[in-house]
C-alpha cells in the first residue's frame, strides 16, 4: 500500500519518527497522523522494526576471524614469489619477442637488402600471363598435350581476343577425332597435330612478344581446321617474292602431302623462303617449324 | 576530548605509515592489529560470509601494503582500508555475477539477538523472526544501498567518512542514504505483511 498525496508530507520525517530521532513536536504531529493513517502505521511499523534490528546488529559482534598477520606475511610472500615469476615470464617473453622480430629483421636484409629481390615461384619458372608455360628465349614452346587440353586454349584466347574461333577449333579437333577425349589419351590424326602444331607456334610467337603474327598464324591455323571438317585439301599459299618480303607473317601454315617415299611431305614458308620436310615423324614436326634451318631448302 | 583522542590516533597512524614508508615491516604490524577487525566487519555485513569476509580482509592488507608507499594521510587510515576493503568486495560481487554464481549471505542467526536468554520464549522466536526478515530484506538491496546502511546505521559513520569510502560528496551519500532506507523499509514492508 503506498503513501496518499497528503501521507507524501509526513514521509521525510517517518524515518525520524520511527527510529525516535524526531523532535516533540514532530513525534506528536507524526503520532496524530499515524493514527488515522492505515499505510503510514505499517511503514512507521517497518521502519521502527528495521531501526530495531539495525541496532541490534551494530551491538551484535561478528564471527571470531580465522586469521592473523602471520597469514598474511605468508600470503606476501605468495604474491611476491607469484610477482617474480610474472616478472620471469615476461623476461622470458620479451626475449623470444626479441628473437622472433631479428630472424624477421634479418629475413627482410636478405630478401630485400643483400641478395635483392627473390624472385617468386611463378617468376623463376618463367610462367607469365603473357608466357604461361614459362618459356625462355631460344627454348621450345611446347607444352605437354595434356595441359594444353587442360588450358583449353584460354590463355591464348585471352591474348588474342578471338573466343569464337577457339570454339570453332575445339569443335574442330573433336570432329577431325571423335573419339579423342584428350590429348594425352588417344593418338591424333597427322592434321590434328599440324593444327595443334600451329596453334602451339603462335603461342610461343605470343610468348615473344610477336602478337601480329601470332595472330596471323592463329588465323590461318583456324583456316586450315576449317578446311579439315570441311574435308577439303589444304594447299600452300603461293605467294610472289615481293608479297613474301612485306608479309608480316613469317611462317605460313604447311601443305601436307604424301612424300615419294611413302612419308608424309609439309611445305612451310618461313620468312618468304619456302622449305619442307619429308618425314612423318609428330615429335620432330614442331621442331623442323621452329628452326627452319633444319628443313631441307626447294 | 573526542576531539583529542582522534588527533592522537591521526599522529599515532602517520607515525605508522612513516615507519612502513621506511620499511619497517613490525609498524605494518601494528596498523593491521588496529584494524584488522573493523575491516573484517565491514566484509563480514557486505558478503555476509565468515570465510569471504577473511579472505577479502587479508586481501585488503596484500593491497596496502603494496600501496601504502601511495599514502599520503589524505584520509584517515581507517578510511582508506575501508575503501580498499568495499572495492574488493565489489569486485567480488561482480565476479560472482559474471559468473552467475547465486549468492546466499549465511548471517549467523544467534548473532542478532545475542541477549536473548531470561526473555520469554514467545518474544524470542517473535524477535529472531522480525531479525531473519530485515537480514533478508538487507541482504536482497542492491550492494550500494546495502553498503551505504552498513556504514551509516551498523557502523555508524558520518556522511564525510561515508562519502570518503565510497568516492561521493557527503551531500550525495545522504541522499544515497535516504532511497536505500526507503528501498529497505518497503522491503521489510512487503515481508512482515
Amino acid at each position: 500500500m503506498g503513501l496518499n498525496r497528503d501521507c507524501s508530507r509526513f514521509a521525510a520525517t517517518l524515518w525520524k519518527y520511527g527510529t525516535s530521532e524526531a523532535s516533540e513536536v514532530e513525534q506528536r504531529w507524526m503520532q496524530a497522523h499515524i493514527d488515522r493513517c492505515r499505510a503510514c502505521k505499517e511503514q512507521a511499523d517497518a521502519i521502527i522494526i528495521t531501526s530495531r534490528e539495525l541496532a541490534a546488529l551494530r551491538n551484535s559482534a561478528v564471527p571470531a576471524s580465522d586469521t592473523n598477520f602471520q597469514d598474511l606475511l605468508i600470503r606476501l610472500a605468495v604474491q611476491r614469489q607469484k610477482t617474480s615469476n610474472r616478472s620471469v615470464h615476461l623476461r622470458r617473453l620479451c626475449f623470444a619477442g626479441t628473437a622472433l622480430l631479428g630472424v624477421l629483421l634479418c629475413g627482410a636484409l636478405v630478401r630485400y637488402g643483400l641478395l635483392g629481390p627473390v624472385r617468386m615461384a611463378s617468376e623463376t619458372s618463367g610462367r607469365t600471363p603473357s608466357n604461361p608455360y614459362g618459356a625462355e628465349a631460344g627454348q621450345d614452346t611446347r607444352a605437354p598435350l595434356a595441359h594444353w587440353h587442360a588450358l583449353n586454349l584460354s590463355p591464348m584466347s585471352s591474348q588474342l581476343k578471338l573466343p569464337g574461333e577457339v570454339d570453332a577449333f575445339v569443335s574442330a579437333q573433336q570432329t577431325v577425332n571423335p573419339g579423342h577425349k584428350g590429348y594425352g589419351r588417344a593418338k591424333p590424326s597427322l592434321e590434328h597435330r599440324e593444327i595443334v602444331r600451329s596453334h602451339r607456334l603462335a603461342h610461343g610467337l605470343l610468348a615473344h612478344g610477336l602478337k601480329a603474327k601470332a595472330r596471323r598464324l592463329y588465323t590461318e591455323s583456324m583456316t586450315a581446321s576449317k578446311a579439315v571438317v570441311s574435308g577439303q585439301p589444304t594447299e600452300a599459299p603461293e605467294e610472289s617474292d615481293a608479297q613474301a618480303a612485306t608479309q608480316p607473317c613469317a611462317y605460313v601454315m604447311p601443305a601436307v602431302g604424301p612424300a615419294e617415299d611413302g612419308g608424309v611431305r609439309r611445305t612451310y614458308v618461313m620468312d618468304g623462303i619456302p622449305m619442307t620436310t619429308a618425314a612423318g615423324r609428330a615429335g620432330s614436326a614442331a621442331t623442323e617449324a621452329e628452326n627452319p634451318a633444319k628443313g631441307r631448302a626447294l | 576530548m573526542l576531539a583529542g583522542r582522534e588527533a592522537w590516533m591521526h599522529n599515532l597512524d602517520e607515525q605508522l605509515v612513516a615507519r612502513c614508508h621506511a620499511g619497517e615491516l613490525d609498524a605494518f604490524g601494528q596498523i593491521y592489529a588496529r584494524y584488522e577487525q573493523q575491516v573484517y566487519r565491514y566484509a563480514y555485513r557486505l558478503l555476509g560470509n565468515k570465510e569471504d569476509a577473511d579472505d577479502v580482509k587479508q586481501e585488503t592488507f596484500v593491497r596496502a601494503y603494496q600501496a601504502i608507499g601511495k599514502f599520503r594521510n589524505d584520509s584517515s587510515l581507517q578510511t582508506w582500508l575501508l575503501k580498499i576493503c568495499g572495492n574488493l568486495c565489489r569486485d567480488r560481487f561482480k565476479s560472482w555475477e559474471n559468473r552467475k554464481i547465486e549468492y546466499h549471505a549465511e548471517y549467523r542467526h544467534d548473532l542478532a539477538c545475542p541477549q536473548s536468554h531470561g526473555a520469554d520464549p514467545h518474544a524470542i522466536v517473535e524477535r529472531a523472526e522480525r531479525t531473519e526478515i530485515v537480514l533478508k530484506a538487507l541482504q536482497s538491496l542492491p550492494l550500494p544501498q546495502r553498503e551505504i546502511i552498513v556504514l551509516h546505521d551498523i557502523e555508524e559513520r558520518d556522511y564525510k567518512e561515508i562519502g570518503a569510502i565510497l568516492g561521493c560528496t557527503p551531500i550525495s551519500a545522504k541522499l544515497r542514504l535516504f532511497r536505500a532506507r526507503r528501498s529497505l523499509q518497503d522491503r521489510v514492508r512487503s515481508m512482515l505483511s
